[in-house]
Formats: structure tokens, C-alpha cells, sequence
């Protein structure tokens, strides 16, 4: 498998402050890496030491086996779509989109075939001649970006959170259509995001940042069902965090309303026996109980939520703990305010937490 | 306020306004000054521009808003980005600098350039008096190009540049073209201010370089006759055609829409 792109212990220092620390990864060719986390993680300055508009305090950057740190931005190669869009406002969107053709001097006729292309690619034919921040909406505006980044063809595609101004609904409809594409073209993608439900479904793997280092990497399936650290958890997807003792190496002991339930987990812990560990538990993996069951850990509803397609409870199980929990809408009876409620964990679910 | 109050305090604002050109307009083709006109002749067109002292004024007041207009427009968009683009030491107190002869009476200005240049005998001539311009004209430039680099989006030079432009290239295609309409307002009116300014002028220039404003100024003294208003219509048309100009460039709309943003 190819490599596209290679960060090597990429660093960047604004005086004492650490923006980006140490941050080394691998791009296959055609893949869709996500870099995620929350502002002021170092995600965006990644972005931007790969595109050269900063220029790394240490490290390597290798884009399809080239070193181009010390490379300027503009033979550099990369497509970057903008935050903002950055369409320039004196051209029309085929003057936008025909801009880097321009700029590295193709046939007139070579340049209005590739725009042509660009935009039914972007299904914006028929709108070449307006002046896009004027005469397009704001998604309009977002497929004369990605169409201008890439007619020339770039080595990576990089995308800075190109879809934060827009509204959720139009979100969505992007992000599909932004994937499918990607796949499409088989155009290898770095995509900075804030949003975790966005990275979780349309990356082929995930880039997880906290305060400029890179926490973990891996597919979203990994990165959501065996994070690495208890802020990774935390940070994509829905996570309950419980207080337990650990037994023996594969039990632990939560404290709830009915009294002690044991879970077994479903590895060994490396902590040592009857010190307190954090477990997390997915909503979604806890199933309530109508009626009566061993190992159940009881608690009482403290608040219902309807979704149309999910209920969602919180369920308090001690005097510090309310536990989130998510139910299909299967027409089951609802529970209501107050009821207690019985709830089934399984152990080999739970995560520890580090 | 209900429609038709509304548009009458418009048509009084319009009136007001337009009061000066109906009255100098009419007047310049009388024989007399009064109004309204009692004949219609051209006999004060002919005197103005045979003239010796009319004509080389409205030439002085032309070629030195010219000059001043490219060099404070040059100067004033440097200063801006200057102020706008880098983090020098001061730079608040360097735009206000900059700026402060809108504020400080023109009388004062005047008065410190006169003693500045008698203790120093420094510039003589047309130097002295452009100079003295574009102190005074360049604050708007400045003015204009600040609001213009302020909602100036620099993500479309990396734009660009990712595009695979180099420095120069972005600057011809993309910064230029879109500041190019402050550059145009900048200028108009560094024009205007120059073309029209009599305070400075008086103060500053030396004998034989009498604009327009200053000989006017000087004849009105002596006498009154509708020369007066000639000379009114001559500097109506000299600035409409810089603004008939100016809308051919960029279009007056946007001109007074960055007018409001400066």
C-alpha cells in the first residue's frame, strides 16, 4: 500500500506554548484521515504545516515520498478547501474553479473541459457564469470550493472544516456527498473536524488530538469501542463514567440503589485488585429490563427524552452517578419520571478507563 | 415618521443640497452677480480663461491633486498595510499619527508647516506645496485602505497560493484586483481634498503658486462679479469628471459604501 503523506514528530512552538507536539502518522494512499478534537488541539495547525502556510518548529513532512517542509505552499500540490470557502470574490465560479489551471499555464481548451468537469462532478452545471459569494448559498459555495480544489488534480486533498458555517440538515446532505465523491476519485483526504459524528462516519480512520499531541489513531470502529484514554471516550460519542472496585482481575463491583452488582469484564486489568476504576459504558450498550433478573444494577428514572427513533433516560444509579441510557423505539412501554429501573450491563462492554 | 414626511424631509435634503449649483450654475452666465441672472452671456467664461492668474491657478490645482493624489494613494496604502498587516511596536499611536490632521484645525497644520519651513528653509516651490498636500490628504487614503485590508479575507490569498501562485502572482490576481476599489476611492479623495483645500494653501505656497481656491479667494477680495461663479462651475466639473471616472473604474456605489466603512 502506498503512502501519500508522512508526518514525522511534527512540531510547531509559538514561543513556550506547544501548538502541534510530536505529532508523527501515516497516510495510505486514498484513505480519508479525519484530524480530530476540540479547538485548540493543534489540528488546524497540522493542516496548515501540510498545506506550508506554517512553517513546522521540528519534524518532517513527506507528501507522496517528497520532502516538502521546507517546500513552499504553492508547489506543494495539495487542494485545500477553506473554512470559510475563500472563493474569490471578482471571479465568476468558472474563473474560481479555473484559477490553478490558469496559474500553471494548460490550453485554454484543456481548462474549460476540466471545468466542465469539475462542476458536474459538484452537479453545479449551468452555474459557471455567477459570481459565487454573491449569487450562490452557502452549500453551493462549498461545491465550487471542493471543485476548485480539485481540478488540478491534487496529491492530498485537505479539508478545514468545511463544513462548520452551514446548518445541520445541509451538513449531512454534504457529508455524504463529500464521501462518496472521495471514494469515487479515490483522492486521499485529510479532514480536520470538531464534530465526531462527522469523522466517526465518513473517515476511513481517525486522528484523535488533545492539546497538540496526537492521543490515537485508528478506524472509527476502534477509536469509539477501545479508546485509549478516558479523554478519547469521552470525547467521541455518548460515554457513561462509573466509580468501580476492582475484585479480581476480571471483576469489577459497582454500587448502585439495590445494592453491590459484580460485572466480569472482558480482559484483564493491569491495575491491582480492590483499587476504584472507572468503567465507561456506551448508552446504547445498556439494556433496560422489564421485570426481574439476576445481576441487574437498579436506579430510578430521572429523566425521559423521546427521539421518535430512541428514548433516552437518565437513570440515577447512586447519589453521584446518573447513567445515560438509549433504547430503540421498539413500542415498548415507555418508562415515566421516578420509575425504578432495572438495568443489564455486560461486563465484556465495559471499558476501563485510563 | 409616516411616507410622505419622510419624503419630505428628503426633498428638502435634496433641495438643500442641490442649492449651490442652481444658484452658480444661472449666475455664471450673467452679466451681473445677482440672482436670478439678468442676461445670458458668456463674457465671464472669456475673462476667466484669458485670464493669467485663473489659468495657471486652475492648472496648478490640477497638476498638484494629481500629483498629490498618487502620492499619498502610494504612501497612504503602504501606511495601511503597514498598520493593518504587521505587528510593529506602536502601531495605534502610529495611526493615529497618521491620521491626525483630519482632527488638528487645518489652521494649525497650516500655520506649524509655515514655521517649520522658514526655520529650516527646507522644499521650495512645488515641493514644499505637495508635501504640505499630502499631509493633509493622505489621512483619507489611510482611512479607506484600513476598513478595505480590515474586511480584506486573507484566507483567499492561501487560497491562491494552495492554488500553486506564487507571492507576486497572488498579489496581481487577487489582493490588487479586490483592494482596487479603495485604491480608487483613496485617490478621488486625496484629489478632492487636494483640488479644493485653501487653508494649507495660503499658508504654504509662495508667490506664483496660487491654486485656484487661493486666487479666487484673493480676488473676491477686490471684487465681485459672477467670475466668482465661473470659477464655481470650472471646479464642479473638474471634480465630477474625477468622480465620472472613478465610477467608470469601479462604480460609484461601492465608492460611498467604503466612504461609510472608512
Amino acid at each position: 500500500m502506498t503512502v501519500d503523506l508522512v508526518l514525522s514528530n511534527l512540531s510547531k512552538s509559538y514561543g513556550a506554548a506547544l501548538a502541534v507536539d510530536d505529532v508523527s502518522l501515516e497516510v495510505r494512499k486514498g484513505e480519508w484521515l479525519s484530524l480530530l478534537g476540540p479547538s485548540g488541539c493543534g489540528k488546524t495547525t497540522t493542516l496548515r504545516m501540510i498545506a506550508g502556510f506554517i512553517e513546522p518548529s521540528m519534524g518532517l513532512i513527506e507528501i507522496k515520498g517528497r520532502n516538502v517542509t521546507q517546500i513552499p505552499p504553492y508547489r506543494r500540490n495539495t487542494g485545500m478547501v477553506f473554512q470559510n470557502f475563500a472563493l474569490f470574490p471578482h471571479m465568476t465560479v468558472d474563473e474560481n474553479i479555473a484559477y490553478g489551471l490558469r496559474i500553471r499555464k494548460e490550453q485554454p481548451a484543456v481548462i474549460r473541459r476540466k471545468v466542465e468537469e469539475a462542476l458536474s462532478l459538484v452537479r453545479l452545471e449551468g452555474y459557471g457564469g455567477r459570481y459565487p459569494t454573491r449569487e450562490l448559498s452557502g452549500g453551493q459555495q462549498q461545491r465550487v470550493a471542493l471543485a476548485r480544489a480539485l481540478v488540478i488534480e491534487p496529491d492530498i486533498l485537505l479539508l478545514d472544516e468545511p463544513l462548520s458555517s452551514l446548518d445541520a440538515k445541509l451538513r449531512e446532505e454534504l457529508c455524504v456527498e463529500m464521501s462518496e465523491l472521495q471514494r469515487r476519485l479515490g483522492i486521499t483526504t485529510i479532514y480536520v473536524t470538531h464534530d465526531q459524528e462527522e469523522a466517526l462516519s465518513m473517515s476511513t480512520r481517525i486522528a484523535v488530538m488533545s492539546q497538540g499531541r496526537l492521543i490515537q489513531i485508528g478506524t472509527p470502529a476502534e477509536i469509539y469501542e477501545r479508546p485509549a484514554t478516558r479523554f478519547v471516550a469521552d470525547f467521541i460519542g455518548k460515554i457513561n463514567i462509573v466509580k468501580a472496585r476492582l475484585l479480581d482481575a476480571v471483576t469489577a463491583a459497582i454500587v448502585a440503589e439495590g445494592g453491590v452488582t459484580s460485572l466480569t469484564l472482558g480482559s484483564q486489568t493491569e491495575v491491582s485488585v480492590g483499587t476504584e476504576i472507572e468503567l465507561g459504558i456506551r448508552p446504547e450498550l445498556i439494556e433496560i429490563v422489564r421485570g426481574e433478573e439476576q445481576g441487574l444494577i437498579y436506579g430510578t428514572v430521572r429523566h425521559v427524552a423521546f427521539y421518535g427513533g430512541e428514548i433516552r433516560y437518565r437513570v440515577a444509579i447512586n447519589s453521584e452517578t446518573t447513567l445515560e441510557v438509549s433504547e430503540h423505539n421498539r413500542r415498548q412501554i415507555p418508562l415515566q419520571e421516578g420509575d425504578r429501573a432495572g438495568l443489564k450491563v455486560d461486563g465484556a462492554n465495559c471499558l476501563v478507563l485510563k | 415618521m409616516p411616507g410622505w414626511a419622510a419624503g419630505f424631509v428628503r426633498g428638502v435634503y435634496i433641495i438643500f443640497l442641490l442649492v449651490p449649483f442652481v444658484v452658480a450654475i444661472p449666475v455664471s452666465f450673467s452679466e451681473l452677480a445677482v440672482f436670478p441672472p439678468n442676461a445670458f452671456t458668456l463674457k465671464w467664461y472669456g475673462v476667466f480663461f484669458s485670464s493669467r492668474q485663473f489659468n495657471q491657478g486652475w492648472q496648478i490645482s490640477l497638476t498638484l491633486a494629481l500629483i498629490v493624489a498618487c502620492a499619498s494613494t502610494f504612501v497612504g496604502a503602504l501606511a495601511a498595510i503597514a498598520v493593518m498587516r504587521y505587528r510593529i511596536p506602536g502601531r495605534r499611536f502610529i495611526e493615529s499619527l497618521i491620521l491626525s490632521p483630519l482632527i488638528v484645525p487645518e489652521v494649525a497644520t497650516g500655520i506649524g508647516l509655515i514655521f517649520y519651513f522658514a526655520y529650516t528653509g527646507l522644499l521650495e516651490g512645488w515641493t514644499r506645496l505637495v508635501i504640505a498636500h499630502v499631509i493633509v490628504t493622505t489621512p483619507y487614503v489611510v482611512r479607506v485602505m484600513t476598513a478595505t485590508l480590515y474586511a480584506f479575507d486573507r484566507s483567499l490569498e492561501e487560497a491562491a497560493m494552495n492554488l500553486g501562485a506564487t507571492e507576486i502572482q497572488v498579489f496581481r490576481t487577487v489582493t490588487l484586483p479586490i483592494v482596487r476599489t479603495g485604491l480608487v476611492a483613496g485617490f478621488i479623495f486625496a484629489f478632492m481634498a487636494s483640488f479644493e483645500n485653501l487653508t494649507i494653501t495660503a499658508f504654504v505656497a509662495q508667490p506664483g503658486f496660487g491654486t485656484l481656491p487661493v486666487v479666487l479667494f484673493g480676488y473676491v477680495r477686490d471684487e465681485f462679479n459672477p467670475i466668482v461663479a465661473v470659477v464655481t462651475v470650472v471646479m464642479i466639473v473638474g471634480t465630477s469628471l474625477v468622480m465620472l471616472l472613478a465610477d467608470r473604474l469601479v462604480g460609484i456605489d461601492r465608492l460611498l459604501r467604503l466612504r461609510q466603512a472608512g
